[in-house]
């Protein structure tokens, strides 16, 4: 039971994380915190996604 | 500098680039429906295939030029040609996908032939049918079109939407001797000595018909008799060069022979309702837009059409010779 | 529906423009990805790409097409529908469009031809300049066409003399104040099409189980490039809106609902049942405290109402309204599927969680869905004006009777629809045949097909002259 618990958690945390993440990247580049932290949050996601995107392949075995 | 009369010189040469070469193109396209050769008819596509798109640009270019240097007068032909222009933008639509289609759907090849051939035909009358109707007149009210949107179906229309079919039908079966070989090349020239009188007829009856429909066309002759005497000579010594290349070596001589029929006619249009542009109603100066827009335009004009006139000649020029009987198909 | 001249010209130019720009925006997306695809074979020399560039190459010529033909209906539909706004506006935006068929239309159909029949024929490198002229002709194509309808949102650079436009700066009609933020505006409205349907396609194929490489790769760039884009587009998009409630304040108070200047803190409405003749919503459902925090970046923000602009000068909050909600909301799931990719994509799971994939495979139409939300907020957010603050729209229409425009309005429906079918009936073969069978060189599009091909028609001189 235990098991299915951290398992549950897990699929919760794995829902939470890139949801609250995303969340707040939105709200700061439509710009509700202001012009500054628009731009630093877009830069910041931009970048992000393209370190992500050529550093990690997609899966086990990549093409 | 008189920038009206230069931008009308412009549209003038945009109207005339379309004519001739989007003339042969429909022409060949008409000229399907008398061909009940599969093969023959898929070679007839073929040797309109490379260049058509660039040719049918020269249609919007002169719509465009209209809107940004005669916005006055397009103001007032777009809606007193209101059924006519539907028509045929709807019929080039139909011809243009076809052209995709076809390829694409073997199946329905010859469903999509009768799409093709009939919109080339009807986009001809239509155009035709707007000659028509311009030089018979527009009825104007200031600015504005007064008049009915029937007006354009009448009897000498109809006779120039007849003429016109007939000039590009001939534009066509001189393309398709430059460019055809074996059965079609025999095919275009028995077309050619239909038409071509069939077109000369329709030529002498509109031009005579039109000194009675249009007292403007009357006095232009009388104001301008050497010219358009000139003018109308070149258009005869033309035919009958035409005639009688027909079948014979160079194959391109009967092209070069319609090509300049065809031009010297519109030449002779142009003089008839110069200087107005909605023909015998309103002048260039008065339809004109601000000096600005018509600079801007013409500096556009001068710069870029060079450029696209030379690689539309180099299109031409490597697709020069006999439109091979396989198609364009390559590497199968 | 009334037999209105006045509304069936607006019927009429509502349909053939809605439809056209289904077209044009596939068009730019596919034509970029497209050049980026032969750059990255190119570069690599992996013949994936080279598949992938020959699957999409059919789909976008077939689009281009379709897009041509519709296009130039539009050119003349100035005039057929609304002669007198063309009589106006042509002194400014005449120029603008005769610059756009100058150096874009004949551009494009100038190497179109190769980019479709010169692979083997021109060389690799010329062949990838090819398609980036192409990809070039769309984007200036947007440009241009792009400045004249801001000029007709924010106009500028001209005067009124006699009732004829008179411009009196080129510079500040074509840079008028809302060109250069629409313009990125739509390019990457164009680019999200291009990788969401880029993206279904792949993640369709996976679902199936088959052309694997193939899906993987195009889920794998589809996303990526989602990801990169829907980031930037919120950010313009927001800035846009900033500059809209300047220059158009009566379009954004129409389109977040409000009648009444908002109370504080204001809600963020998704669902309205507006009475336009009563000036109220007869219905409103919205979330809370979001409406001050998005719209006026504060917690007590009050959003101005519609009632603000005068009931003559009001756009239809209804269009306005769920035009902007419809394309804001398929904005805000293609971020949060950008961000799901995102993090599968680090959990190495992003080509095995079916949901996922079923998610993109629905997503595959979402851009053109927001381009024509986002157009119709565009376009009925600037009424009752045709040129904003200058000529009513109503004021703009042609002398033609409604009997006419009915006659032709079906005409357009009908033919529109066959075009629609084949098209339709062409990608779905496509797709249902898969990449391996992509043909060498499309078919698809007479233009100038073997243009520029150095070898001649004849194949024995080919050989010879050619000698690979």
């Amino acid at each position: 039971m235990l098991k299915n618990l951290s398992l549950t958690f897990a699929k919760i945390v794995g829902f939470l994380v890139p949801s609250l993440v995303g969340v707040t990247f939105f709200f700061a580049i439509i710009g509700v915190f202001g012009l500054g932290i628009a731009v630093a949050g877009l830069l910041l996601a931009v970048i992000g996604a393209v370190v992500l995107v050529r550093r990690v392949p997609a899966e086990g075995d990549a093409r | 500098m008189d920038m009206p009369l230069l931008c009308a010189g412009f549209a003038a040469l945009s109207v005339t680039f379309y004519v001739l070469l989007d003339g042969f193109d429909l022409g060949v396209g008409a000229l399907l429906l008398l061909q009940p050769h599969e093969k023959s008819r898929d070679h007839m596509v073929d040797s309109i295939t490379p260049t058509w798109d660039g040719n049918e640009t020269w249609l919007i270019m002169t719509g465009v030029t209209l809107l940004a240097a005669f916005p006055i007068a397009y103001g007032i032909l777009m809606p007193a040609l209101y059924i006519p222009i539907v028509v045929m933008l709807l019929a080039l639509g139909l011809r243009g996908v076809s052209f995709e289609f076809r390829s694409q759907m073997k199946f329905y090849r010859r469903r999509w032939d009768v799409i093709f051939a009939v919109g080339s035909i009807v986009a001809a009358c239509m155009q035709g049918l707007i000659l028509g109707a311009l030089l018979q007149g527009i009825s104007v009210q200031g600015i504005t079109f007064s008049g009915n949107v029937l007006d354009c179906f009448r009897p000498f229309s109809v006779l120039c939407a007849l003429c016109v079919l007939a000039g590009y039908v001939v534009l066509g079966g001189c393309w398709l001797q430059f460019k055809a070989t074996a059965q079609l090349h025999g095919f275009s020239g028995r077309t050619l000595r239909l038409a071509l009188p069939l077109f000369m007829l329709f030529f002498f009856a509109v031009g005579r018909m039109s000194l009675f429909v249009q007292p403007g066309i009357l006095a232009a002759w009388q104001n301008h008799p050497v010219l358009l005497g000139t003018l109308s000579c070149i258009v005869l010594l033309a035919a009958f060069i035409l005639f009688g290349s027909i079948g014979k070596r160079p194959d391109v001589r009967p092209l070069i022979a319609g090509l300049v029929m065809i031009a010297a006619g519109i030449g002779g249009l142009a003089i008839l309702v110069f200087p107005t542009i909605v023909p015998f109603r309103i002048s260039i100066w008065d339809a004109s837009s601000s000096r600005l827009s018509q600079i801007f335009l013409l500096t556009g004009a001068i710069v870029v059409t060079p450029v696209v006139l030379g690689y539309s000649f180099f299109a031409y020029w490597v697709f020069r010779g006999k439109t091979p009987e396989k198609g364009w198909g390559g590497y199968e | 529906m009334s037999l209105n001249p006045a509304t069936l010209a607006r019927v009429q130019f509502a349909f053939t423009v809605s439809f056209h720009i289904i077209f044009p925006t596939m068009s730019i997306g596919l034509a970029m990805f497209l050049a980026v695809i032969e750059g990255l074979w190119l570069k690599t020399r992996d013949g994936l790409y080279l598949e992938i560039y020959r699957f999409w190459l059919s789909i976008f010529a077939m689009g281009f097409g379709v897009g041509v033909v519709t296009g130039i209906v539009l050119s003349f539909e100035f005039g057929l529908g609304f002669a007198k706004f063309a009589q106006l506006a042509g002194p400014a935006i005449g120029p603008m469009i005769a610059l756009e068929v100058l150096t874009s239309f004949f551009l494009e159909a100038g190497f179109l031809g190769i980019m479709l029949f010169g692979m083997h024929r021109v060389g690799p490198k010329l062949h990838f300049f090819a398609t980036c002229m192409v990809a070039l002709g769309t984007l200036l194509s947007a440009s241009w066409i792009l400045s004249a309808n801001s000029w007709m949102q924010t106009p500028d650079g001209v005067a009124v003399h006699d009732g004829r436009l008179v411009v009196i700066n080129w510079w500040h009609v074509v840079n008028n104040p809302s060109w250069l933020v629409r313009l990125p505006h739509m390019l990457s409205a164009a680019y999200l099409t291009a990788s969401f349907l880029v993206a279904g396609v792949g993640a369709w194929y996976l679902l199936q189980g088959k052309h694997l490489a193939f899906a993987k790769k195009s889920v794998a760039l589809g996303t990526a490039f989602a990801t990169v884009l829907i980031a930037g587009q919120v950010f313009i998009g927001d800035i846009l809106y900033g500059t809209m409630l300047k220059h158009q304040p009566s379009k954004m108070q129409a389109a977040e609902g409000f009648w009444e200047k908002s109370a504080s803190p204001a809600p963020y409405y998704w669902v309205i049942l507006p009475d336009q003749k009563e000036q109220r919503n007869r219905f409103a459902l919205g979330v809370p405290y979001l409406g001050s925090i998005w719209l006026m970046h504060s917690l007590h923000g009050r959003v101005e109402g519609l009632k603000s602009t005068p009931a003559e000068q009001q756009p239809i909050m209804g269009m306005v309204f769920y035009g902007f909600r419809i394309m804001y909301g398929i904005a805000i799931l293609m971020f949060a599927v950008a961000t799901a990719s995102l993090w599968l994509r680090w959990k190495r799971r992003l080509f095995t969680t079916r949901w996922f994939l079923r998610c993109l495979v629905t997503m595959t139409p979402s851009g053109i869905v927001a381009t024509l939300g986002g157009w119709y907020l565009a376009e009925t957010g600037r009424q009752p004006w045709v040129i904003f603050g200058m000529l009513r729209t109503i004021d703009a229409v042609s002398p033609v009777p409604a009997q006419t425009l009915l006659a032709t309005l079906i005409a357009f429906v009908c033919i529109y629809a066959f075009f629609m079918t084949a098209f339709l009936i062409f990608v779905a073969r496509v797709i249902r045949r898969g990449p391996e069978s992509a043909s060498i060189h499309a078919e698809a599009s007479g233009s100038l097909k073997n243009a520029l091909r150095p070898q001649v028609l004849d194949r024995a001189n080919a050989n010879a002259v050619v000698g690979r």
